[in-house]
C-alpha cells in the first residue's frame, strides 16, 4: 500500500526536479544508466551460471578461508555485491553450501565491494570514461542480437559494462556543473553527529537505489566537486555498507529457513562493521593518512583515501568476525527455528531458490524429498505400524502380526494438509522455473522430478483406497481374512524399510537397487494370490471378502509401484545410461519370482 | 601405411559415435565391477544372517545382483562385437 503511494510521489519529484535543475537531470540520468549496467551485467553473469558459478560454489567453500576469497573473487569480477550475495542466499536456501560457507562469502563480497570504489576514484573520474563505454556499447549491442545464448550473455556483460562507464560520465558532468550552482558542502556536519547523520543517509540512498556502487559513485563523484566533505564522505560510505545489507536481508528474510540465518548473519555482520568503523572514525582516519603515504597516494587526493577508507573498515569488519564464522553459525542455527504450522508448508520452495538453474532443480529435489518423508509416516500410520518400528531393525513379520488395534487416521484430511499442499507448491515452483531460463538438463529433472511428485500422491490414493478395508478386516476374528491384509501391510511396510535405507544416502545407490524392491513386490503379490486361490478352493474365505482382497492386493501393488518410481527419481545416477540397460523388465522381473516361489 | 592406420584410429577417436560407444563401454564395466562386490558383499552377509525374514530379503536382493550381471555381461559382449578390431581401448576383465 505504502509503495504503491510512493512510488508516483517519487516520479513526481523526479520530474519536478529536472524542470527545475537540467544539472539535476544530468545526475540522476547518470545513476539511471549506472543502475541499468548493472541490470545488463547482473543478466549477462546469469548467462554463465548453467553450471560453471555453481560448480566453482561448491568446490570453493570446503573452508571459511576459500569462502572469503570466492565472495571477494566473484564480487570484483561482477561488481555487484547484491548478486553474490542474492545467489549465496538462494545457494544456503537450496542446503547446496553450508550456512557458514554462506557467511564467509557474504564477508568476501564485503571486501570484493571496495575494489568498485577504487575502479571508480582511480580510473573513472580521471579519464575520459564516455569514450570507452561507447565501443563497449556498440560491440555489446552486436553481441546481443545474436541467438547464442554465450554471445547474448557477454553481449549483456559488454553493454553493462558501458552504461557503468557511460553513467559514470554524466554524473561527473552533472556534479561538476551543479558545483558552480549551489555547494553542497556548506550544509556539512562536523563531530559524531555528522557522521552518524551522514551514514544514515547513505543508508537511505543505498536501500532506495538497491545498489552500494552507485551510492558510492554518487558519493566519490560529490566529493571530487567538492559537494560533500571528506569527513562526511566517509560517513556516507559507511551509511552504504550498512544499506547494502538491508537490501540483501529484505530479499533473505523472504526466503525459507536458511536463507533467513544468512540474511541475519549480514545484518549482524555488516552492523558490527559499522559500530566499529564509526567508533573507531578518528582512529581510522589516522590509519588511511599513514597507509596513504606509504602507497604513495597523494595526501589531498580523497577520492583514493576514500577508497582506501572503504576497504580498510570493510578488512577489519572481516578479521573481527572471521574467528567467530562457526560460532556465529551455531547461534543462528540454534535462536532461528522453524514453527510449523497447521497445513504443510513447503522448506525449500523460495523465491530466492529460482535464481539459476541448479538451485531451482536442488530446491525441488529436497521439497520432493519432503514430500516422500510425509508419505512414509502417512504409510506407516495407514499400515498401523509406528514410524519408530519400520525404522528399527526389529522383525517386521512380528510387528504386523502383534498388531492389536488399527490406529485411526483420518487419511482426507491428512492428504489434505500434508500431501496436496506440499505437491501443489511443487508444481506450482515448477512451473515458474519453467518460465526462467533453464539448461536442457534442468528441464529433463524437473519433469522427472514432478511426476516423482505425482508418484507419491498416487501412492497415498492407494492407500486412501485400501484403509477401509484395512480397517474394517485388519483385526477380524476371521484369521484366514485377517492373515490376508497382514501379508499386505507386511509387504508395504517391508518396502518402507527398504526405501528408507536406499533414500539414506541417495549419491551413494544406483537405480539398480530398486529392482530387488520390484522383485520384492512380485513375490509377494504371487504369493497372496496364490494364497487367496487356495482359501477360495477350500471355502475357507467368502467371494465378497476374497474380491475385496483382490482389488486391495491390486492398490498395494499400485503404492509400491509409484513408491519405487518416485524414489526412482530421488536416486542420482551417475551412469544412468548403463544402469537403465541392466535394470530387469517386468517379464525378467516375473520369471525370478516365478522361479523363487517355487 | 601406418599413417593411414593412425589417421584412421585418430577420426574414430573424434567420431561422435565411437565416443558414445567408449563412454558407454567404460560405464558398464564400472557398474559390473560394482555388481561383482555388490554379490560378493551380499554372499557374505547371507552366511552370517540368522532371521529368516533378513535371510529371504538377501537371497532376493543376490538373485536380482547375479540376474543383471549375466545381463550386464551380454550387453558389454554386443558393445564389444559392434566396435571394429583396430579401436584404441584394450578390452579388460569384468569376472
Amino acid at each position: 500500500m505504502l509503495k504503491r503511494f510512493l512510488f508516483p510521489v517519487i516520479l513526481l519529484l523526479l520530474a519536478y526536479g529536472f524542470w527545475i535543475s537540467p544539472d539535476f537531470k544530468e545526475i540522476a540520468a547518470g545513476i539511471a544508466l549506472f543502475l541499468f549496467g548493472m541490470v545488463c551485467l547482473e543478466e549477462g553473469f546469469k548467462a554463465f551460471t548453467g553450471g560453471t558459478l555453481e560448480g566453482l560454489l561448491r568446490v570453493s567453500t570446503s573452508q571459511s578461508w576459500k569462502s572469503v576469497t570466492f565472495g571477494m573473487t566473484a564480487t570484483t569480477l561482477m561488481q555487484s555485491s547484491t548478486l553474490v550475495s542474492l545467489i549465496t542466499i538462494s545457494f544456503v536456501s537450496a542446503e547446496m553450501i553450508t550456512l557458514a560457507a554462506g557467511i564467509g562469502i557474504i564477508m568476501g563480497a564485503n571486501i570484493g565491494t571496495t575494489t568498485g570504489a577504487w575502479l571508480i576514484a582511480g580510473f573513472g573520474l580521471k579519464v575520459d570514461i564516455a569514450s570507452y563505454a561507447m565501443p563497449a556499447i556498440i560491440f555489446g549491442v552486436i553481441l546481443f542480437l545474436q541467438k547464442s545464448k554465450t554471445l547474448k550473455g557477454l553481449g549483456y556483460v559488454l553493454l553493462g559494462i558501458g552504461f557503468l562507464f557511460l553513467g559514470i560520465h554524466y554524473m561527473k558532468l552533472g556534479f561538476e556543473a551543479f558545483q558552480s550552482g549551489v555547494s553542497l558542502s556548506e550544509f556539512a556536519i562536523p563531530g559524531l553527529v555528522g557522521v552518524l547523520l551522514f551514514t544514515l543517509i547513505g543508508v537511505l540512498v543505498t536501500v532506495i537505489m538497491q545498489s552500494s556502487h552507485a551510492t558510492l559513485l554518487v558519493i566519490i563523484a560529490a566529493l571530487a566537486t567538492g559537494q560533500v566533505s571528506y569527513e562526511n564522505a566517509l560517513a556516507l560510505a559507511i551509511g552504504a555498507n550498512l544499506g547494502t545489507a538491508v537490501t540483501t536481508a529484505l530479499g533473505g528474510l523472504a526466503a525459507n529457513l536458511s536463507g533467513k540465518r544468512l540474511a541475519v548473519a549480514h545484518i549482524i555482520f555488516n552492523v558490527i562493521t559499522a559500530a566499529v568503523a564509526i567508533s573507531f572514525i578518528n582512529q581510522f582516519v589516522w590509519l588511511v593518512d599513514h597507509m596513504a603515504v606509504w602507497l604513495g597516494i597523494n595526501e589531498d587526493n580523497y577520492l583514493l583515501k576514500l577508497a582506501l577508507f572503504h576497504t580498510l573498515f570493510n578488512l577489519l569488519g572481516v578479521v573481527l568476525l572471521w574467528p567467530f564464522l562457526y560460532k556465529l553459525e551455531a547461534a543462528l542455527i540454534r535462536y532461528i527455528n522453524f514453527v510449523p504450522k497447521g497445513s504443510e508448508q513447503p522448506l525449500y520452495l523460495f523465491p530466492d531458490a529460482l535464481e539459476t538453474p541448479s538451485t531451482s532443480v536442488s530446491a525441488v529435489r529436497k521439497e520432493v524429498q519432503h514430500l516422500f518423508d510425509n508419505a512414509y509416516g502417512l504409510l506407516a500410520h495407514g499400515i498401523s505400524l509406528r514410524r519408530a518400528v519400520i525404522d528399527s531393525e526389529e522383525p517386521l513379520a512380528d510387528a504386523v502380526k502383534y498388531t492389536r488395534r488399527i490406529m485411526p487416521l483420518d487419511l482426507d484430511d491428512a492428504y489434505e494438509n500434508k500431501i496436496k499442499s506440499l505437491h501443489s507448491a511443487i508444481v506450482a515452483f515448477i512451473g515458474e522455473a519453467q518460465t526462467r531460463e533453464l539448461t536442457r538438463e534442468a528441464t529433463e529433472e524437473l519433469y522427472v522430478l514432478r511426476q516423482a511428485s505425482r508418484s507419491i500422491v498416487e501412492a497415498i490414493k492407494a492407500m486412501k483406497h485400501m484403509h477401509k478395508n484395512l480397517s474394517r478386516y485388519g483385526v477380524s476374528s476371521q484369521l484366514a481374512v485377517r492373515e490376508q491384509y497382514d501379508a499386505m501391510r507386511l509387504q508395504i511396510a517391508k518396502l518402507l524399510r527398504e526405501l528408507r535405507d536406499i533414500l539414506k544416502n541417495p549419491e551413494n545407490v544406483t537405480s539398480l537397487s530398486l529392482d530387488a524392491l520390484t522383485l520384492a513386490q512380485e513375490k509377494a503379490s504371487q504369493q497372496l494370490m496364490d494364497s487367496l486361490d487356495e482359501l477360495i478352493r477350500s471355502h475357507h474365505i467368502q467371494a465378497q471378502v476374497a474380491t475385496s482382497v483382490m482389488n486391495d492386493e491390486s492398490y498395494v501393488m499400485d503404492l509400491a509401484n509409484n513408491l519405487i518410481k518416485a524414489a526412482r527419481a530421488l536416486l542420482v545416477d551417475p551412469d544412468l545410461r548403463s544402469s537403465q540397460t541392466l535394470a530387469l523388465d517386468s517379464q525378467e522381473i516375473e520369471s525370478l519370482a516365478k522361479a523363487q516361489n517355487v | 601405411m601406418k599413417l593411414k592406420k593412425m589417421l584412421k584410429k585418430l577420426m574414430a577417436y573424434f567420431d561422435a559415435d565411437a565416443q558414445q560407444q567408449r563412454k558407454d563401454l567404460k560405464s558398464l564395466r564400472k557398474i559390473l565391477k560394482q555388481l561383482k562386490q555388490k554379490e560378493q558383499e551380499l554372499m557374505a552377509q547371507l552366511d552370517e544372517a540368522a532371521l529368516s525374514e533378513t535371510r529371504e530379503n538377501l537371497q532376493n536382493k543376490l538373485d536380482v545382483v547375479r540376474a543383471q550381471r549375466a545381463k550386464g555381461k551380454q550387453h558389454l559382449l554386443a558393445l564389444r562385437a559392434e566396435r571394429e578390431p583396430s579401436s584404441s581401448d584394450c578390452p579388460t576383465s569384468t569376472d
